[in-house]
């Protein structure tokens, strides 16, 4: 039997006021990041800024504003002194429980359960964490998935989903080593709300450097252009050559970098890219969602955890 | 041939009335419209801007790009 139009009308009103009041408080959440890890032979660097984009609601449903908060963590040391850390991206917390809790969960399940390498403990983080991010999420992960599924979207639900997508996914980077492996290695572990299962830990190859949260930048530095740009001209129709034209037109133009870094060059590189997208933002057009002290650690084959850069505790104090 | 500081000028003044004259492009109508009822920009707007919060971006000392870019 279908709806009437009363009944439909009734429905999306509905789910309009619910979609309000869940932005309000998920706009809380928000939390930009470029975010880097480089693996070499000798270890691995983690790096990350420090601003926390966070919306404080003011009083009635229309009020509010963005703050940028310049003095967030976002690379953590797995347990004491441990050899593994991990760094993350995009969303900023889970309910009332913390990255940094969940982090020690992971550290203390990890030493109970025996664990004997980093893919395993990514595994355990995933699995942890996707438990608590389907229970705090319940209520609109059904609605993403539902406007994800459909082969043709209006306006409004295009905007709904890719606002939901980029306000509810983020990841995590874990490197290091853990158990009697002299061996540096890193995972990467990406969510989105349109995901029906926890997200599998995917390696990261040595001499290679990743980018996440706000990555384009350092992209159009490096390569002239970024991935989506790339995908727009292509389908363009303006485009007369094909994928492999287009490639082979941005690589005569691209930069391309050292297989294995000596582990402080490796540290100044890591930095260096973020430092760049930090002051990208900073003189755009755009809000500054990029910032604050830059963070630096690393972990090498032949000693733990180790912070290059960290701000102390007190470092908000003006 | 060999431009004059005066013949750049006029080149400068000839490219900004240009740039006057010409009407912002739909997507960037768009866009101020969005920003100036909501106070911050469309996520596909950022999304374009600094990148897909789901994905990464790999550099390497070769064989990077093909894995980034939708080659074929």
């Amino acid at each position: 039997m279908g709806l009437t139009r009363l009944q439909t009308d009734t429905i999306i009103g509905v789910v309009r006021r619910l979609n309000a009041v869940y932005r309000c408080f998920w706009e809380s959440l928000n939390d930009m990041t470029i975010a880097a890890c480089y693996l070499s032979s000798e270890g691995v660097v983690l790096g990350a800024d420090s601003t926390s984009t966070m919306f404080i609601p003011g009083p009635g449903s229309q009020s509010g504003a963005h703050h940028h908060y310049d003095f967030a963590q976002k690379i953590f040391e797995i347990g004491e002194d441990s050899t593994a850390g991990v760094a993350m991206w995009g969303l900023g917390s889970i309910g009332e429980v913390s990255y940094r809790t969940i982090v020690a969960d992971v550290a203390d399940s990890a030493t109970l359960a025996g664990i004997s390498d980093i893919e395993s403990l990514a595994r355990v983080f995933a699995s942890l964490f996707w438990s608590r991010y389907c229970t705090e999420f319940d209520k609109v992960l059904p609605h993403v998935r539902d406007l994800a599924s459909k082969a043709v979207r209006t306006t409004e639900e295009m905007d709904q989903l890719q606002w939901y997508s980029g306000l509810l996914s983020g990841g995590f980077c874990f490197g290091g080593r853990w158990g009697s492996s002299r061996q540096p290695c890193a995972f990467e572990l990406t969510f989105a709300p349109t995901m029906t299962e926890a997200p599998t830990p995917q390696p990261i190859s040595s001499g290679s450097t990743r980018f996440w949260g706000c990555p384009n930048l350092i992209s159009r530095v490096l390569y002239g252009i970024d991935d989506q740009l790339f995908s727009a001209i292509l389908g363009s129709g303006k485009w007369k050559g094909d994928g492999k034209d287009l490639f082979g037109l941005v690589s005569e133009s691209m930069l391309t970098q050292p297989r294995d870094l000596p582990l402080r060059e490796a540290i100044d590189w890591v930095y260096a890219s973020i430092y760049t997208t930090i002051k990208g933002m900073k003189f755009s057009h755009l809000a500054p969602v990029c910032g604050g002290p830059i963070e630096i650690a690393v972990i090498t084959s032949d000693r733990p955890f180790r912070w290059v850069r960290h701000k102390q505790l007190d470092a908000a104090i003006e | 041939m060999t431009t004059t500081g005066l013949e750049k000028t006029e080149q400068s003044r000839d490219l900004a009335d240009y740039f006057r004259a010409v009407a912002d492009p739909e997507w960037v109508r768009r866009m101020l419209e969005y920003y100036s009822r909501h106070g911050h920009y469309r996520p596909q707007d950022i999304e374009r801007l600094l990148g897909d919060p789901t994905k990464s971006i790999e550099i390497g000392p070769r064989g990077g790009l093909p894995k980034n870019f939708s080659v074929s």
